[in-house]
């Protein structure tokens, strides 16, 4: 049915209901975006996967005949596969109550042992001369630190009963009731010692810091299934759209604008595209590089699985990345008690020297083959922009909006870079 | 009107599997088997293509496309009348063209986006459909039997007229 042409009046009278609908549009998507802000990271990863896993959709139903239906449930279950092994993987990560009071008490030690080694202290408490320019400032922080992992007499009684060992839990090595000990005994000092600034310090945690709140778990797995079911679904929907959401929406621009509009999607498209693959692959390649080479220095092979997950995934973070990678690094090699190198050099000693080689080499990797290759400097951004970037989404979304900044930024420069450009050749601007 | 809006919505909140169903869909694929571009194509393929092919309307006046502006997609009037115009050097409108029902527009754009050689202007109530480059692209990509059927008779189409405008400047002769 064709319309007729419309009247002036007609037209006005058109252009302040759409006018009205569109404030009120935005107003509750503002209203939205602000209180649903715990549902964004998932629908933004779901949607982020589901873009990313397009061209494997189009390569599996077009180019090898595979029934689009099917092709979306492989990709679905090839996507939830994926979840479940990284849960499995950080739920095998992380400590039970045995294991954390048995890592609080390795920690407390190593640092107060690394400390008195670093600094050169010796029996009359001289020290070297690292310690006469910031011991003092540093002891302070190091009773501050020693405070948090302090075992609270609970958790004390519960570490000498794991230490015996209990069902299929072995005994405690020797070494660590020794690590135990010593930690009593560095307390009592610190206790006795003169009042410090921090009345923080002198304290022992009570008895409910010590203990986990066990009904609080129950309620964090709700919260967290509440808050993530909805990724699978984006995930689902958005791979399952053959185009229609575009027509929907490109059937209410006006038609002066059609054309560019369409250009300016699919160029825009294209470009986050490449560059969403790009980063993926990027962060994959990186990660590798951190498994492969913490696992010859000597990493378990899990812990270098997780710390090279965790340097991944933070490429997308540049300059912190790296920093972030060479932290989760030192943070294994700090408490590690042996290792299991290929190459004979590193021990458990100098294990830090390979971790600071393997990020020295995956961040040459990193700069000299693999953004070269795969992002082909596309979407270079300024340093300025990122730093910016990155500490004004940490300040707004926290470590989450850090992740998030770098393509966020990247995505916004090729949209706006390319609806200028197009703008400009359609002569609306 | 309504029913329009409403094969619209269906479109978007139907089952998001069933695109074959799509009687909007269907309506177009039926349409393209008049327009010598699409001649070739089989019903399912002409299906494949009716799902990449945008709906649009026109009022009189309106412009499909300006003269000058990058060339993007080929426009298929389903029903109304559009005039192909160019500016005049006293600033007025050269009518060149009239083009109605089942008659096509701007086929040049599915090659490149060079500048249009002229302008686009309703002259009546329009409904048109619009194909454009970069859908036929991906089509190149992913179903290149389709996409070589268009660009065969996309050949033939610019041959003939080649010849015609050869004819017109030089007689029947050459």
């Amino acid at each position: 049915m064709i319309r007729t042409e419309k009247s002036p009046a007609q037209k006005r009278r058109a252009y302040l209901l759409f006018g009205t609908f569109a404030a009120a549009f935005i107003t509750v998507l503002v209203y939205l975006f602000v209180s649903l802000r715990p549902l964004l990271l998932p629908a933004v990863i779901g949607g982020l996967a589901a873009f990313i896993s397009k061209p494997i959709l189009d390569f599996l139903t077009k180019k090898h005949g595979m029934h689009r239906e099917l092709g979306i449930f492989l990709i679905l279950g090839l996507f939830i596969g994926i979840i479940a092994v990284v849960i499995y993987v950080v739920q095998s990560a992380l400590p039970d109550e045995r294991d954390k009071l048995l890592l609080r008490t390795r920690i407390q030690y190593k640092i107060n042992e690394r400390f008195v080694s670093f600094m050169g202290i010796d029996s009359t408490g001289e020290g070297n001369i690292l310690y006469n320019f910031a011991g003092k400032d540093l002891a302070k922080a190091l009773v501050s630190v020693n405070a948090k992992l302090t075992l609270s007499p609970h958790e004390r009684d519960l570490f000498l009963s794991y230490a015996k060992g209990s069902g299929h839990n072995p005994p405690f090595d020797e070494k660590f009731m020794g690590y135990f000990q010593v930690n009593i005994a560095n307390d009592q000092k610190r206790l006795a010692a003169p009042v410090s600034g921090d009345p923080e310090a002198r304290s022992v945690p009570s008895e409910e810091e010590g203990q986990d709140a066990g009904e609080s778990k129950i309620q964090l797995l709700a919260h967290v299934i509440e808050t993530w079911i909805l990724m699978p679904f984006v995930f689902l929907f958005l791979l399952a759209d053959n185009g229609q959401i575009k027509r929907y929406l490109v059937g209410f621009v006006p038609n002066k604008y059609f054309e560019v509009t369409l250009i300016v999607m699919d160029k825009a498209n294209d470009a986050i595209g490449n560059y969403l693959r790009g980063i993926t692959l990027e962060c994959s390649l990186v990660g590798l590089t951190f498994v492969f080479f913490l696992w010859i220095i000597g990493f378990e092979i899990k812990w270098a699985i997780i710390v090279g997950a965790i340097a991944g995934i933070t490429t997308a973070i540049p300059i912190v990345g790296t920093i972030i990678g060479f932290i989760a690094g030192s943070g294994y090699a700090f408490l590690a008690e042996e290792s299991c190198s290929f190459i004979p050099f590193f021990t458990a000693n100098n294990l830090i020297i390979g971790v600071v080689l393997t990020v020295i080499i995956a961040h040459l990797l990193d700069n000299a083959v693999f953004q070269p290759i795969v992002l082909g400097g596309a979407v270079s951004l300024h340093p300025l922009v990122v730093i910016t970037a990155i500490f004004g989404a940490s300040l707004l979304f926290g470590p989450i909006g850090m992740l998030f900044a770098v393509p966020t930024i990247a995505i916004l420069k090729v949209f706006f870079s390319t609806l200028f450009k197009e703008l400009k050749a359609y002569s609306i601007i | 009107m309504s029913s329009e809006k409403e094969t619209k919505t269906n479109n978007f909140w139907g089952n998001i599997f069933s695109r074959d169903k799509d009687t909007g869909a269907m309506s177009t694929s039926d349409f393209l088997e008049n327009i010598p571009v699409f001649k070739e194509l089989s019903r399912r393929e002409r299906k494949r293509v009716a799902a990449i092919i945008y709906d649009r309307t026109y009022e009189p006046g309106e412009f499909m496309f300006e003269k000058e502006q990058p060339g993007a997609a080929m426009f298929m009037i389903k029903k109304g009348q559009v005039k192909i115009v160019a500016p005049s050097k006293q600033g007025s409108e050269i009518e060149l063209a009239t083009i109605s029902d089942g008659q096509f527009v701007g086929e040049l754009a599915l090659l490149d986006d060079s500048p249009r050689s002229a302008s686009a202007k309703a002259a009546a109530p329009t409904q048109a459909l619009a194909f454009f480059r970069t859908d036929l692209n991906k089509l190149l990509d992913t179903e290149p039997v389709i996409a070589s059927k268009i660009l065969r008779e996309l050949a033939i189409i610019i041959g003939k007229r080649l010849k015609a405008t050869n004819e017109q400047l030089y007689g029947k002769d050459v």
